[in-house]
């Protein structure tokens, strides 16, 4: 994935969370992370197309994020696959039904070619057993699978995580990091927030820190690991690596 | 076993024997009849004259059916159309709700009636009773479904809505396919407590001389001079309408638990 971004500013309920930050990078998978309230989750959103910047562009594979509620945003969020930390799967529908709605609604498939598809993906992931049930009626770990199954299921440029595992038991993580290997190995690219650093380590080429707001540093994974520059991010990386 | 085990039940599971249930039926079924007895030879009674009208009873309850049918739909279009505008950005439309709910929330039912049919009704020659009957109690609850609905609509995560446009839903579709079919479920029991109310208030539209259940037994009532003998079959045509509903609800609200 390719992603860039320039002078980007962004002000939430009167508090300003990004003060023109700019970026370049281009990765296969990508990891974001830093501490709690660093902006991250915010970043992700305005990526994602879920929030829209107050300045600044975002650009995604060459792509610029449309600035406005309307066509060209929905079909800017119709191009990428978002998966949430706590999976957001509509409780009302099936695990397959999930996946086949955006197929239908969105993506302008018809049932059939829906339901095969997304059957095939279930199967695919072992999920198929689970097909008809309800949110409501699996683990967290396999709720998360099916959201990542439904960000997938229309071929997605890139897929965007926020968190997938922070509400998860680790028996359940081990079943979504599992998963997320398994789609490196076959070429999808993704970008990723999460605070398993020795996760993110095998599994990223590039990290991004940030801080309050701000992008510490920007580093390949192997250099981020062995070889931090700044001081604020070798103290997060002792901090959290204290007990791995 | 003490005595006391007899008539309560546990103070943890609240549950008793089936035993103990039966007797406690019991002793309220003798309370009851005891208290009926009390009322009921009070003075001599003739059902035959009242029997003999039932064709008129039987018509009222079929009003009474047909009226509330029509007010369940008209108050659910009414209340879903003012949940929605109480949402709306446009401030005009989002007051014109607030104040239709509390104006009306705030007001009787009865005095609704006295107003829409010989002040309103009058203003815009509105002739059909029927109509403003309906009309009128389809507006009154109305309000209280729109209470029901905007609730429900306030149980929506965010969350879901995320979801919905990263999914690539236009707004209309998120209402369609999310949104709705949620807020349906969240509301279905507290709606069908509101239809059993939309059955007992249409009693109140015997006022403006509608012949519907209540209204027949008045009639019945006053041309038999009787009055337990058509006051308590009347009391049961209700009751024969709400019973099921009630029930049903609460298996509705057992069913749908699960899901949120």
């Amino acid at each position: 994935m390719n992603l860039e971004i320039q002078h980007l500013h962004k002000m939430l309920e009167s508090q300003k969370i990004f003060e023109g930050i700019s970026i370049s990078i281009k990765a296969s998978v990508l990891a974001l992370i830093g501490p709690s309230g660093s902006g991250k989750s915010t970043l992700f959103r305005l990526i994602a197309g879920l929030d829209i910047p107050d300045e600044g562009e975002i650009l995604l594979e060459g792509i610029k994020v449309p600035r406005k509620e309307g066509k060209e945003l929905l079909e800017y969020r119709k191009s990428l696959g978002t998966v949430f930390q706590s999976w957001n799967l509509f409780p009302h529908l099936s695990a397959i039904e999930n996946i086949m709605l955006p197929l239908r609604v969105a993506h302008g498939l018809s049932a059939d070619e829906a339901y095969s598809r997304a059957s095939e993906l279930l199967s695919r992931f072992a999920l198929l057993t689970h097909a008809s049930k309800k949110p409501s009626q699996l683990s967290g770990g396999q709720n998360q699978r099916v959201a990542i199954v439904r960000a997938l299921a229309h071929r997605p440029s890139v897929l965007l995580l926020d968190e997938p595992t922070s509400a998860l038991d680790p028996m359940m993580t081990s079943e979504v990091l599992d998963l997320l290997f398994e789609l490196k190995a076959e070429g999808t690219s993704f970008m990723i927030i999460s605070h398993h650093l020795p996760f993110l380590r095998r599994i990223s080429d590039q990290i991004v820190f940030m801080a309050e707001g701000k992008i510490i540093e920007h580093a390949p994974t192997n250099k981020f690991f062995t070889n931090p520059s700044n001081p604020q991010v070798k103290s997060y990386l002792d901090t959290i690596l204290k007990y791995e | 076993m003490k005595i006391q085990e007899l008539f309560v039940c546990c103070k943890y599971n609240r549950k008793c024997s089936k035993s103990t249930k039966i007797l406690n039926i019991l002793i309220v079924a003798i309370l009851i009849s005891a208290f009926s007895t009390l009322v009921f030879t009070y003075q001599v009674y003739d059902f035959k004259a009242v029997f003999s009208y039932r064709s008129v009873f039987l018509k009222g309850w079929l009003m009474t059916c047909l009226l509330s049918l029509a007010c369940l739909f008209l108050s659910f279009f009414l209340g879903t159309l003012a949940a929605l505008m109480r949402r709306s950005r446009v401030l005009v439309i989002r007051y014109l709700s607030t104040f239709y709910v509390e104006s009306i929330r705030g007001t009787p039912l009865l005095v609704q009636l006295l107003l829409f049919f010989y002040v309103i009704g009058s203003a815009l020659h509105l002739e059909s009773r029927f109509f403003i009957g309906i009309l009128s109690l389809s507006l009154f609850s109305g309000a209280y479904i729109a209470e029901i609905v905007r609730s429900g609509l306030d149980s929506i995560r965010s969350s879901q809505i995320d979801s919905a446009k990263s999914i690539g839903m236009t707004s209309n579709q998120t209402y369609r396919y999310v949104i709705f079919p949620l807020v349906f479920r969240q509301i279905i029991p507290p709606l069908a407590g509101q239809f059993a109310s939309i059955i007992k208030d249409s009693s109140l539209l015997s006022i403006i001389g509608i012949s519907e259940l209540t209204y027949s037994a008045q009639q019945i009532s006053s041309a038999t001079y009787s009055t337990l003998e058509t006051y308590i079959p009347l009391a049961f045509g209700y009751l024969i309408l709400t019973l099921p509903i009630s029930l049903l609800s609460k298996s509705l609200e057992r069913s749908f638990r699960y899901e949120s």
